[in-house]
């Protein structure tokens, strides 16, 4: 699968530093690219593996308005003739960027298959690309926690690093997903089986607790249904169906039969007799109402009669025996006398001035006549006659008082007499209505006293009867209510079974089953991860001394320091089994005294000495097994920024070995330190001379091939 | 580093491999086999691949079983 590539060229445009695309060659070889500060040299290393990697963004030249791309031409070592292209474009609207590979023969390709498990600081059996700069990533390089994919790498340990790292990831999501698809639903059913079995359990303590069987035990279904069986019987024959025998059904079959002849009983029996006592109970209220109704009038009409009687009683005694009659003829008589003492008086008074003093003779008899006595004569027949008057005058008003107090009484006796026939009639009805109700021949009160009397006897009877109706209801219902609940206990019982049966199923032992192989599966992974990371963790152990003793080596080469001169790698004191919570620490110091400090906690080195250590691990990793691990690119952004010319040298010559099997790419502004050692130790490579910058295009370079 | 000094030679994959197969217990050792076919065919994606279907089908199967035995739950009659 290892295609060994060499880069060909970098096309960039847009890309930091450059603005109009330009191809910078570099032919498949060893490439130095020197040029000074701010010309844009770093730009090219950076548009190699930006295009490789894309992982950094905020890459696009802000001053050019054209795309931002990079293409990095790529020939097999094995045939330099086929050129693939890797095309790198930043979106136009964000920071993202895309990549496409096109295959020597025009086709496109995804760059995982082309060049498979290509990642920063890459390994495996794909292509390998070390990427070297002074701070990487803003952060210190012999921060070696961050080195250790690389330094397994190196030392040939990268699958097991990197499937260790993935298990542990695998493990934990896979037995996240399973618990939340898989077990979580086992352990549902599991809760909901056990709820229902502990309601199960106590509806059946609830109904044991007042058992509906008289035996000691709870009989058999069978038992019970031979019981209600006979129950349906025994309600059949009450209701006068003596041969009736149950149908032949289940216990819930024959209960609901049951139940439905105990309705038709009470609707045949007790509802009958509740029905002849009510139409009783109101007979006997009607009767009694009438009888009070008839003894009220039966009083009032003897009162009315003994009134009547005393107005009687008064007219004759006010006539005394006489008839009305003679007094009208009496007071027509007065009524005439009264009219002749009247034309009396007014004689008298018509003659009382013919009277004079001198003596008169009757002109009649001729008798003289004495005029003092005429005149008394005159006198007395007035008064007479006026008495007579006054007391013919008050017989007639005596008279006409009586008559009007006699037409008084008989008005009043009138009315009374109108008054009882009219009670009389209202007696009368009442006593046809009480024939008719009782069938009596006479209606009296005793009579109907005594029959009140019989009917609340018979009503009586009646209750009672209703009683021991409803007692014996009352006990079938109880009955009936014993065995369904006795039913329920049987099909609680007959639930549980299933329940169980359900937990002992086939399916739920297999469903059981699969859960106990996942976890069995899960367990040999755990085992194999665990057992895998024990091993990683001690051949990896076994190679920090010789890891400290090669960066000590290079270390030394690139610095002047006299103390702090040895660099030893070790694991800080933690879980050494656990590799997510171990800790590679790089540490500087004085093996003589045993004095140890890591160089960011303690301020021991100078500037020389603190870059060089950033960029010892690169150095010393990458002699390590060059040709066996098929690294293929070296990439060194200025290495030897406060280095002196010696140790460029030492850089130089270091790097010699590696440039044999990697194409080595370092960008450097210090000309002078490198050019001399390398036209001494390097043959066939490119030099790139970044003379200058221009805005519009972007760095001016010259590129120049030396060849053998 | 020269060839004699070079730790690989004896702490590399090879030596892991051997260490972690000489450890397991038989059930563990049989997947560990396959995981090193895979990887040696068709290197460590394969790996990833093949027991993410592994688990996959494992996990639905078993997911089948409990959903059919969820459906089945016995109810009161």
């Amino acid at each position: 699968m290892t295609s060994k590539y060499r880069i060909e060229a970098v096309e960039i445009a847009g890309f930091k530093a450059f603005s109009t695309p330009q191809i910078v060659p570099i032919n498949g070889k060893t490439t130095f690219i020197f040029g000074e500060n701010s010309l844009g040299k770093s730009s090219i290393v950076e548009a190699i593996v930006w295009c490789l990697y894309g992982t950094e963004t905020g890459v696009r030249n802000q001053l050019y308005k054209g795309p931002c791309y990079v293409n990095l031409y790529l020939t097999e070592s094995a045939n330099s003739s086929k050129i693939s292209r890797i095309q790198r474009r930043m979106h136009q609207t964000d920071n993202e960027s895309d990549v496409d590979v096109y295959s020597p023969d025009g086709t496109r390709k995804n760059i995982t298959d082309f060049i498979p498990q290509l990642k920063k600081l890459e390994h495996g059996p794909g292509t390998r690309v070390i990427f070297a700069e002074q701070e990487p990533g803003r952060r210190y390089s012999h921060d070696l926690n961050n080195f250790e994919e690389l330094i397994a790498a190196y030392l040939g340990l990268d699958i097991a690093y990197s499937l260790i790292d993935w298990l542990a990831r695998f493990i934990d999501n896979q037995e996240a997903i399973f618990n939340t698809q898989v077990r979580s639903q086992e352990k549902e059913i599991h809760d909901e089986i056990q709820k229902r079995v502990q309601v199960v359990h106590e509806r059946i303590k609830m109904i044991t607790g007042q058992p509906p069987w008289d035996s000691k035990f709870p009989p058999s279904e069978s038992e019970t249904s031979e019981k209600v069986r006979s129950f349906f019987k025994n309600i059949s024959s009450l209701l006068g169906e003596d041969n009736q025998t149950a149908p032949d059904t289940d216990l819930e079959g024959l209960l609901n039969i049951s139940l439905s002849k105990l309705d038709q009983l009470e609707n045949s029996s007790k509802a009958s007799l509740e029905a002849d006592a009510e139409a009783l109970e109101n007979k006997q209220k009607t009767v009694s109402a009438l009888r009070d109704q008839l003894s009220d009038v039966t009083q009032q009409i003897k009162s009315l009669d003994e009134t009547a009687d005393k107005r009687t009683s008064q007219l004759a005694e006010l006539l005394k025996g006489k008839s009305e009659s003679a007094l009208i003829s009496e007071r027509e008589q007065l009524l005439s006398s009264i009219g002749k003492l009247s034309q009396q008086l007014t004689l008298i008074q018509a003659v009382e001035p013919l009277v004079t003093n001198e003596s008169q003779k009757c002109p009649v008899c001729n008798t003289a006549l004495c005029a003092d006595e005429l005149m008394k004569g005159l006198q007395s027949l007035k008064s007479k006659a006026g008495e007579d008057a006054v007391e013919v005058q008050n017989r007639i008003d005596n008279i006409n008082t009586l008559l009007e107090n006699v037409k008084t009484i008989k008005k009043a006796i009138e009315t009374m007499q109108i008054s009882i026939g009219l009670r009389k009639r209202s007696q009368s009805s009442i006593e046809t209505e009480l024939s008719t109700l009782l069938g009596m021949q006479q209606v009296t009160i005793d009579a109907l006293d005594a029959k009140l009397v019989e009917l609340r006897r018979s009503l009586g009877d009646l209750q009672n009867k209703i009683q021991d109706a409803t007692a014996k209801f009352v006990t079938l219902c109880d009955q009936l209510s014993k065995f369904q609940r006795a039913a329920e206990y049987h099909k609680l019982i007959r639930y549980l079974s299933r329940l169980d049966a359900y937990f002992q199923s086939e399916d739920h032992q297999k469903a059981l089953e699969k859960i106990r192989e996942f976890d069995k599966y899960m367990h040999s992974l755990k085992n194999i991860h665990l057992t895998l990371e024990n091993a990683y963790v001690k051949a990896f152990s076994s190679y920090l001394p010789i890891l400290s003793k090669e960066m000590t080596k290079v270390y030394c080469l690139l610095t002047k320091q006299k103390s702090f001169d040895a660099i030893r790698i070790i694991e800080e004191p933690g879980n050494p089994i656990n590799k997510s919570k171990r800790k590679m620490v790089l540490q500087v110091g004085s093996p003589k005294r045993d004095v140890w400090v890591t160089p960011e906690k303690a301020d021991v080195l100078n500037g020389q000495a603190l870059s060089a250590l950033n960029l010892v691990p690169y150095f010393a990793f990458a002699q390590m097994g060059m040709s066996k691990h098929e690294i293929d690119f070296l990439l060194i952004d200025d290495p030897s920024q406060s280095f002196d010319t010696s140790h460029v040298e030492y850089l130089l010559d270091i790097l010699k070995p590696v440039a044999d099997s990697a194409q080595v790419i370092i960008a450097t502004h210090e000309r002078d330190k490198f050019q001399g050692k390398v036209e001494s130790l390097f043959k066939n490579y490119n030099i790139i001379n970044v003379n200058s910058f221009n805005v519009d295009s972007g760095p001016i370079f010259s590129p120049v091939t030396q060849q053998d | 580093m020269n060839a004699k000094t070079d730790p690989t030679e004896k702490f590399d994959f090879t030596w892991i491999k051997n260490e972690v197969t000489g450890s397991l217990d038989a059930e563990s050792k049989l997947l560990w086999s396959s995981m090193l076919k895979w990887l040696e065919d068709n290197g460590e994606e394969s790996v990833r691949k093949q027991l993410e279907v592994s688990t996959e089908v494992l996990r639905n199967d078993t997911l089948s079983r409990i959903s059919d035995l969820k459906t089945n739950l016995p109810v009161e009659e």
